[in-house]
């Protein structure tokens, strides 16, 4: 029965228990659907090329010990030459839609990566999910509903955040704001202006976007530089608002022109439930909770790894869905090795092994006919705590770090390697005699930080860092998205002393370039 | 007492009808459709309520009760075409629907204003009406509302959204609601209360469809008092009616009657009227508990009839047929556990009755779930309950396919025996609680004797089958072949006889586990390559037999010669070098070549000794000739033949020898001497004659599989690397598949296999130790080792003999047999042997 039916028939109780029932889970029945649906890919993957291309011919591991053991850990290079030509007949499944991403560092230009049919069906229920949680203030009780109005400010097809929609739209309606149709026309700036927009005059009760994006919007209205005409405008242009939204805006209009007083999104909408993605989520919660008065739930996924954990009730970190991939974790330590040594075979711990307060990185299998084996997503979790006491969760609640150290994401809009700097560097011309760059926080925003040590004495830091705002914006459009649409400056540029690298190689026999650590940075700043 | 004064009744049987079903619908889960119901119900209590009061002269009189009644009577239409649209889950028709309430709105509005009722009154009993100029508007207003209903209902079940079992009363009901609308347009008729007769069976009608099916859940307890107090309800109506009439009967006939006479009348009454209580007693049990009575009988005989069966077929047939009768699934099938761990499909009407398209492992979520003590698991738990999210995508599928709707354990005490997964009814209907307690009953009594049954089958089976390949066993076969013959079942067939060809050789080589994986994979070919009506059966070690029925002469030959093809392939595709196993087949017809089963056997066995001479790997079909030569040859013919043979395995092994030789002459004078010590050693170890040709030729030949080695490993002067050393090791194997494939010599393989295991396990390919390594192989590993000490190798100067033997001494019992080591250096200290 769809989500639908259920709410028309008031079975909030079963709908509880389908959709967010995994939170009622303890670790051996996590582990035991993990080791089932696993066992169901392995028979898949052992059926197609592309199975036994990773795995290996004829390896068909009984267990999940087994196939720890014999089949390799994979990263995209080793699925690119059958994903990115979309060649079905090496898959365990057959695709229905590619879902696309940006391969920075990679080989090429993109990542194809195929959704079967039940992966769809999984990544809904997952998503529903999410949004379930996010309307809800405590287990069993949610305010979702049929023809909610919701406000969808993520990227449409082929990008993952695109294909929930056409997922959902099986299970409930929703009117989006825009249209699913209306939105896929628009590029990712136009809509979110077009839908907030139409939610002035509709109303809005659901939210789906990136972090970043709601902060600034916060931010203009506390600025006034939207909550001014802009926002009073719509009671000219459009015919249709609303009557709560009438009331909304009258109230804001007397808030801000008679009472002189600041009016924040929270006083134009009420939403029931706000889901953000993107890597900095965490950064941004309080500053969404102060502006929109609602705190975000968040989730994480990606496009090879689908929704893989969402947020329930406060701070206390993610839960992981138990039926979406298989779960490994590579300690930080032997992740880190790995990334300096490619000999080095890291081993990986499974969701019921890891430890409260250590870092990992993840690796997935996807399941319900995925492509993706063993595979590095390149992103690093910490488990915060093995259970969640005070709501009652008996599973390990984790954090999203960041990415692997060798890639800088920026508030979820771009992902900085070391070869987009490199290339920033060479548009530039600077006379950069080596540079090492570190993501950083500043009151609570993320930042790119790059340490360069010049080969002459004439330039100053300013200059370096215009000509590598300019060149980071030319060679990088995600980039330049971050200072269009958040209209922020996310760079910070230190000029290293003379000899600094030089002096730390003859200490150290190893650098590392993407996000060194703290000792690394206070060592090449202080010598001369 | 005229007619006209018992219809003042109908409407009140009427209003206690419809008072008596809203009290339903508050015993029932609130929902959509009880709470439409329930406002077309009050539309209905108020009709006919209006229409008891106003037949009583009640103050303020009939005109103002009409009204009240029209109250009812514009209210009906629209909500129960309200009531439609909810039920029918029809989302199109707001307009429709809002237009009904305005315009009913409109209407009640001129009901009171005198628009639609200008007067009504009543004249001894007779109701006399004046119809307002807006009553036939209203009229036709609400019949259209009421087609609308209908059309809306009929459009569902065209379109298949509803079945039209479920909705068939309150169509019926609904004809009767639209004909007494109709009626009131005839005012010769208007004036009885048929409309409201006509509504309430309607009423009674839809409460039955609810009930039936399932629209609501209405427990138990309440559906059973209530239709008890309808019961009660209609007989006491009837007999104060009865009474009532009877008394004023007498009295028209001018008799006072005094109470004796009444409390008289009363008791011949309720004898009178006996009878059609226990008609409406059946009526009311028929009507509600019908499938309660059924259930009853069922269990009933199935207690009775299932001790008496021990056959788990018979058993098991029976279960699912009283299943079906009793809850009329769409389908039902049966999971029986089979051996430890699985729980497949078993279909008694089948021939191949086991199936793994379902198969479920002990360790199964839904296993796990009854383990857990639950009584019954639904489709939709399994769709929705995390605790299946672990089911795989086919395993759902096929529960689909099955058009599951509920899986109950059969348990016996704790123990799980088989679940039964049954599809949804035909009607749609959803299972009742009496039907799953039914179910259960029937699962808990039928355990124990499916148990019995599976006991009794397997002994059954067991007794008939061969344990290891799971074929008919020996005794088996010759039970059906006398079958065959004794009932002519087939008028010609073949028997086949098969061997498996160096199966001896195979064992001694890779173990008895070894060869018994062999035979069972012999045992798969032979069903695949069979057809399904055909014989298998495992006659005894490694020989199985075949019965084909229907086929003889050249056809019986092509089959054995499919299945012998199949053997070889299925192991020459093998990637394992080391499988080599091949068959040789006889075959004989019935009845030319024999007329008893002594004879077929005997025959097929003698045209399978013609095919292992012949040089095996053959088929041979039977032919008197055989036979002649089988026993004509005589003793010296046998052993010229012998002779031959040893001369062309001879000339075969210096063939060999000398293909290595061209390969490289080091490796050839290597082989000679290691054969020529390798003679010496087993002599003087007291070994046979047979051991003693075995290692000459071993020697010669051990490594004959360094032609598959390239030549810059053979040569290296330098040590080999990891890698190099692996493709070095595989010259073993590959000695084995060139030597495997000529005639007369395999008895060379194990010797050949083994000569680089080391006594402490530690030697290639296998790592077998001690007394497992065959004594030719120990022999050769002493004396091949000596012989590359003591001769100059690429990578080395030879060692002086001295040294040899010292490095043979030290390795003494780690990788050398030490008593054939030690008869080594005997041979040494004694002179009896010099370096070649």
């Amino acid at each position: 029965m769809a989500l639908e039916e259920m709410l028309r028939e008031k079975d909030y109780d079963k709908i509880w228990e389908k959709y967010c029932g995994f939170l009622d889970l303890n670790i051996e029945e996590f582990m035991q659907i993990q080791e089932r649906l696993l066992l169901e890919q392995i028979e898949l993957l052992s059926r197609c090329k592309l199975g036994k291309t990773i795995m290996g011919e004829n390896v068909k591991p009984k267990t999940i010990e087994e196939f720890r053991e014999m089949v390799p850990l994979t990263t995209y290079e080793d699925y690119a030459d059958f994903l990115l030509n979309k060649r079905v007949d090496v898959l365990p499944s057959k695709p229905k839609y590619w879902i696309k991403t940006t391969w920075k560092g990679g080989t090429h230009e993109i990542k194809l990566a195929p959704y079967s049919e039940s992966m769809i069906e999984e990544h809904t229920k997952a998503f529903l999910a999410s949004l379930i949680l996010a309307t809800s203030k405590k287990r069993g009780e949610f305010s979702l509903r049929e023809n909610d109005k919701f406000l969808y400010g993520m990227a449409p097809l082929p990008y993952l955040t695109g294909l929930a929609p056409y997922g959902v739209r099986n299970e409930i309606n929703f009117e989006y704001l825009p249209s699913i149709e209306e939105a896929e026309c628009l590029s990712f700036e136009e809509r979110n202006k077009v839908g907030f927009q139409l939610a002035l005059t509709k109303g809005a009760d659901l939210f789906f976007g990136l972090s970043s994006i709601l902060v600034k919007i916060g931010e203009d209205y506390a600025k006034g530089s939207t909550g001014g005409k802009g926002t009073f405008e719509v009671l000219k242009s459009s015919k249709s608002v609303n009557i709560k939204m009438l009331y909304k805006l009258g109230r804001a209009f007397i808030k801000k022109h008679i009472k002189k007083e600041t009016i924040f999104p929270k006083d134009l909408w009420d939403f029931k439930g706000i889901l953000c993605a993107g890597t900095d989520t965490h950064a941004f919660k309080d500053k969404i909770e102060y502006y929109w008065g609602k705190r975000p739930l968040e989730i994480y996924g990606g496009t090879e790894i689908a929704t893989v954990a969402t947020e329930t009730w406060g701070d206390s970190g993610l839960t992981f869905f138990p039926d979406v991939n298989f779960l490994e974790f590579i300690p930080e330590k032997d992740s880190l090795k790995s990334l300096q040594d490619k000999n080095f075979i890291p081993q990986t711990l499974l969701l019921n092994e890891i430890k409260a307060g250590e870092r990992y990185e993840l690796v997935i299998t996807k399941f319900r006919g995925g492509a993706f084996v063993r595979y590095r997503v390149g992103d690093v979790i910490e488990c915060l705590a093995l259970e969640n006491v005070a709501n009652n969760i008996k599973l390990p609640q984790v954090r999203f770090v960041d990415r692997i150290a060798n890639i800088i994401d920026l508030a979820g809009f771009t992902r900085i390697t070391k070869a987009t700097i490199d290339k920033a560097v060479a548009v530039g011309k600077l006379p950069v005699k080596d540079w090492v760059a570190a993501k950083r926080f500043e009151e609570k925003e993320p930042v790119l930080h790059i340490y360069l040590e010049m080969l002459g004495n004439d330039v100053d830091a300013n200059t370096v860092k215009n000509i590598l705002n300019e060149s980071l914006q030319k060679s990088d459009s995600d980039y330049k998205d971050i200072k269009m649409m958040l209209g922020r400056d996310p760079l910070r540029v230190t000029l290293l002393p003379k000899g600094a690298f030089n002096h730390f190689k003859d200490k150290q026999n190893t650098m590392i370039k993407m996000n060194p650590s703290q000792q690394t940075i206070e060592t090449l700043m202080n010598c001369s | 007492m005229p007619l006209f004064s018992y219809l003042i009744l109908i409407p009140f049987v009427s209003f206690l009808c419809y008072c008596f079903l809203l009290i339903i619908l508050f015993g029932t889960r609130k929902n959509k459709i009880t709470r439409y119901y329930a406002i077309y119900i009050i539309s209905m209590i108020i009709w006919s309520f209006g229409s008891f009061i106003m037949r009583t002269n009640t103050l303020p009189g009939a005109l103002f009760w009409n009204r009240i009644l029209c109250v009812g009577l514009i209210g009906m239409p629209v909500t129960f075409y309200h009531f439609t649209l909810v039920l029918t889950e029809t989302k199109n028709q707001n307009r429709k629907l809002l237009t009904g309430y305005i315009t009913g709105g409109l209407f009640l509005v001129a009901n009171f204003t005198g628009l639609i009722m200008v007067d009504a009154y009543s004249i001894n009993n007779i109701f006399y009406y004046t119809l307002g100029p807006l009553a036939s508007s209203m009229a036709i207003w609400s019949i259209t509302y009421l087609v609308l209903a209908f059309t809306n209902i009929i459009q569902k079940v065209k379109s298949k959204k509803i079945p039209y079992t479920r909705v068939k009363f309150i169509l019926v009901g609904l004809v009767l609601v639209i004909i007494g609308g109709l009626l009131n347009l005839i005012p010769t008729l208007g004036k009885y209360p048929l409309d409201i007769v006509l509504n309430t069976i309607n009423a009674i009608f839809i409460a039955y469809s609810i009930y039936r099916y399932r629209f609501l859940e209405i427990k138990l307890i309440v559906k059973k008092g209530m239709s008890y107090s309808l019961y009660t309800l209609l007989l006491t109506g009837v007999y104060i009616i009865a009474i009532f009439s009877l008394q004023k009967i007498l009295i028209r006939f001018s008799r006072d009657i005094n109470m004796t006479e009444t409390l008289g009348m009363a008791v011949v009454l309720a004898l009178v009227l006996q009878p059609l209580r226990n008609l409406l007693q059946k009526g009311i049990d028929r009507l509600f508990y019908k499938e309660k009575l059924n259930h009853q009988l069922i269990l009933r005989d199935f207690s009775r009839i299932i001790n008496n069966i021990l056959d788990l077929d018979e058993l098991s047939d029976f279960l699912l047929k009283s299943l079906s009768n009793a809850l009329k699934p769409k389908q039902i099938h049966l999971l029986l556990k089979r051996g430890d761990d699985e729980y497949c499909l078993f279909d008694p009407a089948l021939e191949e009755k086991w199936s793994k398209e379902i198969a479920y492992g002990s360790k199964h979520p839904i296993l796990q779930w009854f383990k857990q003590k639950k009584s019954w698991l639904t489709i939709n738990e399994i769709e929705n309950l995390p605790y299946f999210a672990g089911l795989w995508r086919t395993e759902k599928q096929q529960l689909y396919k099955l058009e599951t709707e509920l899986i109950v354990p059969i348990k016996l005490r704790d123990e799980i025996i088989g679940l039964l997964v049954i599809s949804e009814k035909k009607t749609g209907e959803s299972f009742t609680q009496e039907e799953i307690d039914l179910l259960t009953t029937l699962t808990n009594n039928a355990a124990v004797v499916i148990e019995n049954a599976k006991l009794y089958n397997d002994a059954k089976y067991e007794a008939i089958t061969d344990g290891l390949t799971k074929l008919y066993n020996h005794r088996h076969f010759h039970e059906i072949l006398g079958r065959y013959i004794e009932e002519n079942s087939s008028e010609v067939f073949s028997v086949a006889m098969i061997d498996v060809d160096l199966f001896k050789l195979y064992n001694d080589l890779y173990g008895h586990s070894a060869g018994d994986k062999a035979l069972i994979k012999i045992a798969e070919v032979l069903k695949k390559a069979t057809r399904k009506d055909d014989i298998i059966a495992r006659y005894g070690g490694e020989e199985f037999a075949i019965i084909f029925p229907n086929i003889e002469g050249e056809a019986s030959l092509k089959a054995i010669e499919e299945i012998r093809k199949a053997v070889e392939n299925s192991f020459y595709a093998s990637k394992d070098t080391n499988e080599f196993l091949t068959i040789s087949v006889g075959v004989a017809n019935y009845p030319k070549d024999g007329r008893t089963a002594e004879e077929m056997i005997e025959h097929a066995d003698t045209a399978m000794y013609v095919a292992k001479n012949g040089g095996r790997n053959q088929s041979v079909l039977y032919s008197k000739k055989d036979k002649k030569q089988n026993s004509a040859i005589d003793l010296c013919e046998k052993e010229l033949m012998e002779k031959d043979i040893k001369a062309a395995y001879f000339s075969a092994i210096y063939a060999l020898a000398a293909t290595i030789d061209a390969k490289d002459h080091y490796t050839y004078g290597h082989s000679e001497n290691v054969s020529k010590y390798a003679i010496a050693l087993t002599e003087a170890a007291g070994l046979g004659e047979e051991t003693v040709d075995i290692v000459k030729s071993a020697g010669l030949l051990h490594d004959i599989g360094k032609i598959g080695v390239p030549e810059s490993i053979l040569t290296k002067k330098e040590a080999l690397n990891a890698e190099e050393f692996e493709i070095m090791k595989r010259h073993v194997d590959i000695s084995i598949t060139i030597i495997k494939h000529v005639p007369g010599i395999v008895k060379v393989i194990p010797a050949i296999m083994t000569h680089h295991e080391r006594y402490d396990g530690k030697g290639y390919p296998r790592g077998i130790k001690g007394d497992s390594i065959p004594i030719e192989g120990r022999i050769l590993s002493i004396v091949d080792a000596f012989d590359a000490m003591t001769t100059d190798r690429p990578y080395r100067k030879a060692l002086s003999v001295e040294e040899a033997l010292q490095e043979l001494r030290k390795n003494k019992g780690t990788q050398f047999d030490p008593q054939l080591t030690e008869t080594f250096l005997n041979l040494f200290e004694e002179g009896k042997i010099a370096v070649a």
